[in-house]
């Protein structure tokens, strides 16, 4: 045993107590400053901080937390606060608070210094570094807001030349239909050639001859007759060949006759094709009620709503990684390790404040509240973390907030937002240059809804807005733009907007309804339809004066040549036919005569028999 | 520079009135201080007993100085099996969840993994580390140190400008 060095020891205890009395409390001031920047996103200032472990007291005479939106506004300030924790709790590593009070806490005060930070550049994602739910709904409404078309007003109110688009016009029919009617008649021809060579008419003619002299009357004997039959038989199949070969070409210039038809119909197709190319070339607007409303209000929302799902992703991020039963092995920096959360027996978590009572003015409004249950682990408290704040003023505007954030099993978090009776001089309601006007009277009402579980987000959010009037003497010399939209403010008493997200999973939908929508549309198609109607009727009828030629010049070879090998087909039909006719004519009165033949053979055969016979007799 | 006030350092320990144990506990007492992190509650302990013990503390400083540098080589080793004992070897649980639990208990950091580890690994080297260091030291004061004196090299080396040199380091370490 060291006398000295127990001397040392104790000595070296005072300094540390001494060093700890001096410094402890700028040490964790930074600290805490350092970490809430860190989230926040801009500088956070805690002042007179008070820190006594063994009085078991703290308290701060000021915060400030940056809005990062406008770092030389405060997004949250107090004035001073003091707190108590429990003492045996401490032994344990544990944080035990039953009771904040903050007062005068404010919201949108000006800063005396700019409060933004320098932003460290971005960790790059590791493979393993799976996006989560929030941060693809995230990447999604981000992508969604980026592919949302920028509406050109000036597409809507400028003249159309319609004679430059006319010479940008690059009309593709007539090449195709030239093409077409190469292939027709090479078609064509080759049927022709088909039909050429089955020569029927030299075939029918000489048929016709062999028919002809057949002459049964001038026949006298049976042996004659029944060659001549056998002649008629083999004409005959001679006849049925020909018909059988003249119908099967007559299959292929049916055939033919029928992809004709549908190429010309296809004429119609490359003209409508022809015609939207051009008016994709002229860009000449459509004008719809789609897409107004995003134009209009979606970047504002889709601002709060990735704010609060940003701030979600923390706190699911933290309420799992210190809740997990199995933490996954991390690479932590050498010599900080990874801490392994374990349950805890005593019914407390690390850290737990029971309830902040809140109270202060924001946006001119006096509001007060308190959050409840803050703790890293809301399972060993059994209860959510709870916040509610409100207020009215005197002239009856009114807010409320209030949210919970649920992880005793799967996460849930659910935020509901009202503003009533809100005034709206000054305000602009879009940052979007087609509502470039703040609002000179009016006053405003939301209400929004965000419930988030697991992996299913549903949101709403309502505005509307009454008794409305501009501000329209910012531009005394509009432009016609610029006139389109002040008579469309002047007629907007109220102006409504609906947003609707819905996420569930990897599927996103987003929209915005508005009544802005039609209210432009209207205005713009009073305007602009009678112009942009009257260059499309001109470009078709530029498009169609071009392809009139071609096109009836395939109509006419198509019609010309299909009337042709028709009535070449009927005429060979026709002379088969009667050649058929006369032939089987032929054969009936052949097997006639030879019948007739027969029966006199038969009867001359029996009267010589019976002379022979009486002869004999005699 | 660097090597030659380090070695004159150890000669200077070695050749103190120091036991072989105080110098062996001084380094035992320095490796679990370099080892482990040092804003950690046990270190607390370490240190009380440096100052309460009878160890040397030139060899507790220089084991400090000689295992902080094997710290972080070593980091990666410690935090896998501080992960592999707090983590993967589940019958344990119920003990960390025990000392997690107990009054102070979470004020020791042994649910991190490089405080668990490293810790576990300077318990485990005690018994070897001591030995080690104390046999070394014995055979450094019985047999090299009077064989060293009469190398032939050292006798040459007597005259030289090297010895002069050494001399001076030996009078510091006096």
């Amino acid at each position: 045993m060291r006398k000295k060095g127990l001397i040392v020891l104790l000595v070296l205890i005072a300094i540390f107590v001494a060093l700890g009395f001096l410094f402890t409390d700028q040490w964790i001031e930074k600290q805490l400053e350092s970490v809430g920047a860190s989230v926040v996103g801009a500088k956070v200032e805690i002042d007179g901080l008070d820190l006594s472990l063994l009085g078991l007291h703290a308290g701060w005479d000021s915060l400030q937390v940056t809005d990062p939106k406008n770092t030389m506004e405060n997004l949250i300030a107090t004035g001073a606060c003091e707190l108590d924790f429990r003492l045996l709790p401490l032994f344990s590593k544990k944080v035990i608070i039953d009771a904040i009070a903050m007062r005068n806490v404010q919201s949108g005060v000006p800063r005396t210094t700019d409060g933004k930070i320098e932003k460290k550049p971005e960790k790059p994602k590791t493979k393993s570094d799976k996006p989560s739910f929030l941060d693809k709904t995230v990447d999604k409404l981000s992508a969604e807001m980026e592919n949302t078309p920028v509406f050109q007003m000036d597409s809507f109110t400028r003249k159309i030349n319609v004679d430059s688009l006319i010479a940008l016009l690059s009309v593709q029919s007539p090449h195709k239909i030239d093409s077409l009617y190469q292939s027709l008649t090479g078609q064509y021809e080759q049927i022709q050639t088909q039909i050429k060579d089955l020569k029927p008419k030299e075939e029918i003619d000489a048929l016709q001859k062999l028919i002809e002299s057949i002459q049964i009357d001038q026949i006298k004997d049976l042996n004659t007759l029944v060659a001549t039959l056998e002649t008629v038989q083999t004409i005959q199949k001679r006849l049925n060949t020909l018909y059988t070969q003249v119908n099967e070409t007559n299959q292929d210039v049916q055939t033919l006759v029928s992809e004709s038809g549908q190429g010309t119909k296809q004429v119609e197709d490359w003209i409508q094709n022809d015609y939207q190319q051009a008016l994709s070339k002229a860009q000449l607007p459509e004008i719809t009620a789609q897409n107004v409303g995003k134009i209009l209000f979606g970047k504002k929302i889709v601002y709060q709503v990735t704010r609060v799902l940003n701030i979600t992703k923390q706190v699911r991020y933290y309420a799992s990684k210190l809740q997990s039963d199995k933490p996954k092995k991390e690479k932590p920096p050498r010599l900080k390790g990874q801490d392994i959360a374990f349950p805890l027996r005593h019914a407390l978590p690390e850290f737990w404040i029971h309830e902040i009572e809140l109270s202060g003015r924001l946006k001119q409004i006096d509001m007060s509240g308190n959050v409840t249950d803050i703790t890293t682990n809301q399972k060993l408290i059994g209860q959510p973390t709870h916040f509610v704040l409100s207020g009215q003023n005197e002239v009856k505007t009114s807010i409320t907030l209030e949210g919970i954030l649920d992880y005793l099993s799967s996460p849930k978090e659910t935020f509901r937002f009202a503003l009533d009776q809100w005034p709206l001089e000054g305000i602009r309601l879009s940052e979007s240059p087609l509502l470039p006007y703040a609002i000179s009277n009016g006053k405003g009402r939301i209400s929004s809804q965000l419930a988030i579980t697991g992996d299913t987000l549903k949101g709403k959010i309502q505005f509307t807005g009454s008794q409305m009037a501009f501000d329209l003497s910012r531009n005394p010399t509009p432009n016609r733009a610029e006139v389109l939209i002040q008579n469309v403010l002047k007629k907007a008493n109220t102006v409504e907007f609906t947003s609707d997200i819905t996420a569930i999973g990897d599927n996103m939908t987003f929209r915005i309804r508005s009544n802005m929508d039609d209210l432009i549309v209207k205005e713009i198609q009073s305007l602009a339809s009678q112009e942009v109607a009257s260059a499309k009727r001109k470009l078709q009828q530029e498009i169609e004066n071009r392809i009139a030629g071609p096109k009836k010049e395939l109509t006419e070879f198509v019609s010309t040549r299909q009337k042709q090998l028709e009535e070449t087909w009927a005429e060979y039909q026709k002379t088969i036919d009667e050649q058929k006719q006369k032939i089987e004519q032929k054969q009936k009165d052949l097997e006639k005569r030879i019948e007739d033949e027969k029966k006199k053979q038969e009867n001359k055969l029996g009267n010589e028999v019976k002379n022979k016979i009486n002869d004999l007799l005699k | 520079m660097i090597f030659i006030q380090f070695i004159a350092k150890l000669i200077k320990i070695l050749r103190s009135g120091a036991t072989p144990a105080q110098l062996a506990g001084g380094m035992v007492l320095g490796m679990i201080l370099g080892l482990t992190p040092l804003m950690s509650l046990h270190n607390v302990i370490v240190i009380l007993l440096v100052t309460l013990i009878n160890v040397n503390l030139a060899m507790f400083f220089l084991g400090f100085a000689i295992f902080s540098g094997f710290a972080y080589l070593l980091d990666p080793l410690f935090h896998n099996l501080g992960y592999w004992l707090l983590v993967d070897l589940s019958f344990l649980k119920g003990i960390w969840t025990a000392l997690y639990n107990m009054p102070v208990g979470a004020l020791f950091r042994l649910n991190n993994t490089v405080v668990l580890g490293s810790l576990v690994a300077s318990l485990i080297f005690i018994s070897p580390c001591f030995w080690m260091t104390k046999h070394g030291v014995i055979l450094y004061r019985t047999q090299l140190d009077p064989k060293i004196q009469k190398w032939k090299v050292m006798q040459v080396l007597k005259s030289s400008k090297l010895v002069t040199v050494y001399n001076k380091i030996k009078q510091l370490g006096d």
